[in-house]
């Protein structure tokens, strides 16, 4: 069985892309999420998750409030969350790795390089 | 109308010999506590045996132009940010097409898609090249100096250029000063870098050399990268690290530039205290070179200033 990845991106047309290229390319089952919000119902009710890939910047409760709520028994401590950001620089990405995430990915990503990129921070 | 505290430190260390000729912009605080901004020019009068007897100021209200720039500031910012989140969506479309994900494409069709992925890509490009020079021009860039050597630099550069060198059957060579260390924000130098190696490789003939050079002159570290492209016309020289300059107005289409690669690279090496220009005549090549203070210029910098205190 394919292992399953939580998507969570405000932007429809991100989620479409990233889904596609996940499940196409990567192997992966993605289960999408619009909102922190949802991410949050969804990892509650639908879990386990083997990883969360989830945008910084959301309408509503942000990324690295997602991941505090997640992280407070919502979801397995052990599982690997990234974040996906267009903030670029190494500030932020430090900012990030000390809020808990595993690894960032940055925005705009390529596509057909996804995958790889989010198995290369999994293999870390 | 009362200075700003934050700007005091400015007017405690002024000695004799800093006021005359003293100007900056200078924060004030004026009724209620409105943030007021003035350009302030001091000249010192000293009498017949030189001894300073008098300070001339000119005060310049320009709290309007500094509100003017800053909702520039803020418009640019985010029509760039609304710009970049769809065409982040029409660079992943098309890169999926484009990597076969739904399967082989007609040749034709093939064609016009890499066309669409270049083009995207030199918007992103272009989009990115505004926001990097308005960050900077709003102060809203923070180097994170460090230590590093030159040779370091011009290996992080190489490295990323290596391809595109060798894709346009180039060769690179480099001359570095193994002793030179400079305190800079690493990234951002090797963008400068990047940047005329870039520029470098797409005036460059078939089959020629690109230079790399790092020495010390003058107290400071010189980097210069140097081709055997067409040159730059002497009335150019002047005007050619402006904002969406480019010698041949067809170069933006053919070479893909933004035009802001150099005015963001002049802006870089200016934030580092550093100063750049350009040597060259037509038919022959040019060198494009910055100058950055060495490290122990400024470790000696500090030093007067605590045995001055």
């Amino acid at each position: 069985m394919s292992q399953r990845l939580l998507l969570v991106d405000d932007e429809d047309a991100i989620r479409t892309i990233a889904s596609i290229s996940l499940e196409r390319i990567g192997g992966w089952t993605v289960i999408p999420a619009s909102s922190g919000q949802a991410a949050l119902e969804i990892a509650r009710k639908d879990g386990p998750f083997d990883a969360v890939l989830m945008d910084v910047m959301m309408p509503g409760i942000d990324g690295p409030t997602t991941l505090g709520h997640m992280r407070d028994g919502i979801l397995a401590p052990q599982v690997p969350v990234i974040f996906l950001t267009a903030k670029v620089g190494g500030a932020e990405h430090e900012r990030l790795l000390s809020l808990g995430a595993t690894g960032v990915i940055a925005k705009p990503f390529d596509p057909m390089m996804l995958p790889d990129e989010v198995r290369q921070i999994l293999d870390c | 109308m009362l200075t700003h505290p934050e700007e005091l430190e400015a007017f405690r260390s002024l000695t004799p010999r800093t006021i005359d000729g003293f100007q900056r912009e200078i924060r004030f605080l004026g009724c209620g506590d409105t943030a007021l901004w003035g350009y302030l020019t001091l000249s010192l009068l000293r009498d017949e045996a030189g001894i300073p007897r008098q300070v001339i100021g000119v005060l310049q209200d320009i709290t309007t132009r500094k509100e003017a720039e800053q909702v520039k500031d803020e418009f640019i910012s985010v029509v760039g940010h609304e710009l970049r989140t769809p065409l982040t969506s029409i660079r992943g479309s098309l890169g999926l097409l484009e990597g076969g994900v739904f399967g082989e494409l007609p040749e034709e069709a093939a064609n016009m898609l890499a066309l669409a992925v270049i083009n995207t890509d030199r918007l992103v490009r272009l989009i990115n090249d505004i926001l990097d020079i308005e960050r900077m021009d709003a102060g809203r860039v923070e180097l994170e100096l460090a230590p590093i050597k030159a040779s370091e630099l011009v290996n992080s550069a190489m490295q990323i250029i290596q391809m595109t060198v060798t894709q346009a059957e180039l060769t690179l060579t480099t001359e570095v000063d193994d002793d030179l260390t400079v305190a800079v924000d690493a990234d951002r130098i090797v963008q400068v870098l990047v940047n005329l190696l870039g520029n470098a490789v797409k005036f460059s003939p078939h089959h020629s050399t690109i230079t790399v050079t790092a020495t010390a002159e003058h107290g400071c570290a010189r980097f210069a990268v140097t081709d055997t492209g067409r040159g730059i016309p002497v009335d150019q020289l002047g005007t050619i690290f402006e904002r969406f300059r480019q010698v041949d107005a067809s170069d933006a289409r053919e070479k893909g530039g933004s035009g802001l690669g150099l005015a963001i690279a002049r802006n870089i090496v200016e934030h580092h205290d550093g100063q750049m220009g350009v040597e060259s005549k037509v038919g022959q090549g040019s060198t494009f070179y910055f100058m950055l203070p060495l490290l122990n210029d400024r470790v000696t910098i500090q030093g007067d200033q605590r045995d001055a205190a």
